[in-house]
């Protein structure tokens, strides 16, 4: 019943007064930006920070400013030099990497060919359940002739081998220690992180590219975007990388410190089919649904243009993408002819009877669950009766993975190579092997993808992955639904960031703090 | 006097309390609001017109449109649907397991009533509402799971209340007058000492509608109450606070009727107190 009391009768006199000095100290307190740090908003905190086990988002762009790899990636996914100058491949089962001279962990321990050796014998080593183990299976040998050169020997050609080499390097006998990562050697060392709060990331000056020029970074893990837009607006997070609602943007630039950066995007969203279920299982059912589907109501709506349609889950910008493929069009009429020649008529007219049932499973991310109202609402339309089951993360990925769902929607994120098409689509790569969740088999599928990531030649490559498009274009074991665009929230005085489609954080380490003439960089809440 | 007067007559001095009659008449407009909603509501509550969401108050839309450009106001009439069902629902459920184990536990005492208490005690440690977020949230939203997470530790607490009762009422010289006559155990518990036993239960039980009502907004909020596109208050609120600073109308209107339900529920458990009262 603590409504019932006055303030006065729960804080002493002497309380009180100390109370509004706090909160009048609070008015003239200095701003991160003016002590020369960097707030940057995550809207979730990381599962795991250690390069040999994070899946996890979150963990990832964490990693991407802490632990440097082998190579790179630039915009296009292409790979690029990091803690490998150069490297050569003398056949399609032997690839040289030459490490640049003097490199160093966090801790000043030398970084050689050794470290690489250890951190992906220890990925490998059934006995860590590493989950990235699959995607270096091909590794028959790793010899290290000397310091700076690591040789890997693979078991059969694997094209896409170079876009698997950006793991974290960690030291030479670093044991997993479960939330707290092990030393790398990128920019950012981390000085301390918890899972509830933040991590406190502070500039390395022995980083082979020169010492970033902001000395601290805070990553915070804020969930609630309305607590991120208010902070951002307050001036106590400074950065932000899609963690501000399409609807809040238009407010968040009417704030003057604020500026708003967009770019294209590489992660795709889709929706999902179980191909083992009855209704499903026919093709024109599938197609009916995504011809009731009104993306670009959606992407004009909800994402307020934020985001770009697409016909395949490689997103636009990568080099394997096929831009003549047929787009599915918004075509209801159409829709409810298939669903008749399928053996779904209506039952009643206009009547509420639906001509099917199903389950549509998403996590409850809230930006997911209204896509998944609009588009129970345009399925409805169409007689195809919806039921949402908005479930926690762990349990719902959990359902997907083992096949207990009819329909879905995810997103693919950090698509770099287009041999995801043989990991979500061959027949053999149903979970835990790949991510094949609605049982989709076709014999030329499988036939294409495994020829395409034998094959060195990206030209070959190219046509072989333009054909398997347009056979799921066809068969539409999963509707591709749109890209959503990058979108950056920052201070005006924080500068030098080039936005990827990957969403990678690894710029950050190029940005500055300039002060801005316009406003005045200190005072209260902005 | 009959049981029929009986009851107009707790009515009656019910209502001369000024907030019981307050908020009876307050209840009586959100139940006609709940029963007759497909006659009141201006628009269909599920149809989607979404170049005009987050659109404001207007004269064909009095509390404005939500994010997909559905009525606000319908929704709120529907939502009294949902959330008066959840409120009596789970106080209904709770009120049976509590009646049938708290009455068995203090007419029959003993061993039986040891395991009771020691049960009740156990479950008293959960976190209530946690329990009710876990189990929503493995089970997922929809409104039958709100009842059972709700439910399942609801019932405690009246079973302690009836507990008590039934061992203050079961050593009166009526029950051993009924006892002495010959009447079966059976008989003395339902007969003679549970309708002596329930008016505490009553005035309980108009609380815990009102707590339960708030609980199924908590759980709403979160995303684990009813599933969409059905309206709750708690779920209009949850779907509303991502627009509170563009579009403040889509949380006031169903913090509102929150408020005044709650209210209305606890001014009516004050009067039914009072009414219930024997030294008045």
């Amino acid at each position: 019943m603590i409504g019932c009391y006055h303030l006065h009768m729960l804080i002493p006199r002497h309380g009180r007064a100390l109370l509004l000095l706090f909160m009048l100290s609070g008015c003239a307190q200095k701003l991160p930006i003016d002590e020369g740090r960097m707030v940057i908003a995550l809207p979730g905190a990381p599962v795991n920070v250690d390069p040999r086990v994070a899946t996890d988002a979150y963990g990832e762009q964490i990693l991407q400013m802490t632990h440097a790899s082998l190579v790179g990636r630039d915009g296009a996914g292409d790979p690029l030099p990091d803690l490998a100058e150069r490297w050569e491949s003398p056949d399609p089962l032997t690839h040289i990497f030459h490490l640049r001279p003097g490199l160093r962990f966090h801790d000043g321990r030398p970084l050689t060919s050794a470290d690489v050796r250890y951190t992906f014998t220890w990925i490998l080593d059934g006995a860590n359940r590493s989950p990235h183990r699959g995607l270096y299976r091909h590794l028959a040998a790793i010899e290290t002739p000397d310091a700076r050169t690591v040789v890997f020997r693979l078991s059969e050609p694997f094209a896409p081998f170079l876009s698997t080499m950006v793991r974290g390097i960690v030291p030479a006998g670093s044991p997993a220690r479960g939330y707290a990562p092990p030393v790398g050697a990128g920019p950012y060392r981390i000085d301390d992180l918890s899972p509830d709060g933040e991590a406190v990331l502070s500039a390395y000056d022995g980083y082979y590219g020169g010492p970033p020029a902001i000395r601290s970074v805070t990553v915070k893990f804020v969930p609630d975007s309305n607590v991120r837009f208010l902070e951002l607006k307050m001036g106590s997070v400074n950065f932000t990388l899609n963690g501000v609602d399409p609807d809040l943007l238009p407010a968040a630039s009417l704030a003057g410190r604020l500026v708003v950066e967009e770019g294209p995007g590489g992660n795709v969203t889709y929706l999902g089919f179980n191909l083992r279920d009855r209704a499903l299982s026919d093709a024109r059912v599938r197609r009916a649904i995504a011809l009731a589907i009104d993306r670009e109501t959606i992407v004009r709506t909800i994402w307020k243009e934020r985001a770009d349609i697409v016909s395949s889950i490689l997103p636009p910008g990568s080099w394997a993408y096929d831009p003549d493929l047929p787009a599915v069009p918004f075509a209801p009429a159409r829709a409810r002819r298939l669903l008749d020649e399928a053996g779904f008529p209506d039952p009643d007219g206009d009547g509420p009877l639906p001509r099917l049932r199903l389950t549509y499973k998403t996590s409850q991310n809230e930006v997911r669950r209204r896509v998944a109202t609009v588009i129970q609402d345009q399925l409805r339309q169409i007689g195809i009766s919806v039921d949402i089951q908005s479930l926690e993360w762990g349990t719902f990925f959990s359902d997907i993975k083992k096949g207990n769902f009819q329909m879905y929607s995810l997103t693919w994120v950090g698509i770099s190579d287009p041999d995801i098409f043989h990991h979500a689509f061959h027949s053999r790569s149903a979970p835990p092997d790949g991510a094949n969740r609605g049982g989709y088999s076709d014999f030329e599928v499988d036939r294409l993808t495994e020829s395409a990531r034998r094959e060195p030649s990206r030209e070959k490559r190219r046509e072989m992955y333009r054909r398997v498009q347009r056979i799921l274009a066809r068969d539409l074991p999963v509707f591709p639904l749109w890209a959503g665009r990058n979108l950056l929230v920052r201070d005006r005085g924080l500068t030098g960031f080039r936005l990827t489609p990957n969403e990678s954080y690894g710029p950050v380490r190029e940005m500055r703090i300039v002060p801005d003439p316009a406003t005045p960089s200190t005072g209260g809440p902005r | 006097m009959n049981e029929h007067s009986g009851f107009l007559v707790l009515i009656r001095r019910t209502a001369r309390h000024r907030g019981a009659a307050v908020g009876m008449v307050l209840l009586a407009l959100f139940l006609l609001a709940a029963v007759f909603a497909p006659v009141i509501a201006p628009c269909d509550p599920l149809a989607q017109n979404l170049d005009e969401g987050l659109s404001g108050p207007s004269v064909s839309h009095w509390l404005g449109q939500d994010k997909f450009g559905r009525d606000v106001l319908s929704r709120l009439i529907y939502g009294a649907r949902l959330s008066l069902a959840v409120g009596l629902g789970t106080v209904g459920i709770s009120l049976l397991i509590g009646l049938a184990a708290g009455s068995l536990a203090g007419f029959l005492g003993g061993g039986v009533d040891r395991i009771f208490t020691g049960a009740c005690d156990i479950l008293l440690a959960f976190p209530g509402i946690l329990l009710a977020i876990g189990i929503a949230a493995v089970r997922g939203p929809s409104f039958g799971n709100v009842l059972f997470a709700l439910s399942v530790l609801g019932w405690v607490g009246y079973a302690r209340v009836i507990r008590a009762q039934v061992l203050s009422v079961k050593t009166r010289e009526f029950v051993e007058s009924a006892r002495a006559v010959g009447s079966s155990p059976a008989r003395l518990l339902l007969r003679h000492i549970l309708p002596n036993a329930i008016s505490p239960i009553l005035v309980e039980a108009t609380f815990g509608i009102a707590r339960a009502i708030v609980a199924e907004a908590g759980l709403s909020f979160l995303g684990l109450g009813v599933a969409p596109p059905a309206a709750s208050w708690g779920s209009m609120i949850g779907e509303g606070r991502h627009f509170l600073f563009i579009a403040p109308h889509l949380v006031t209107a169903p913090g509102a009727a929150i408020l005044l339900t709650v209210m209305a529920f606890n001014f009516l458990g004050d009067g039914l107190r009072d009414a219930l009262d024997v030294r008045q």
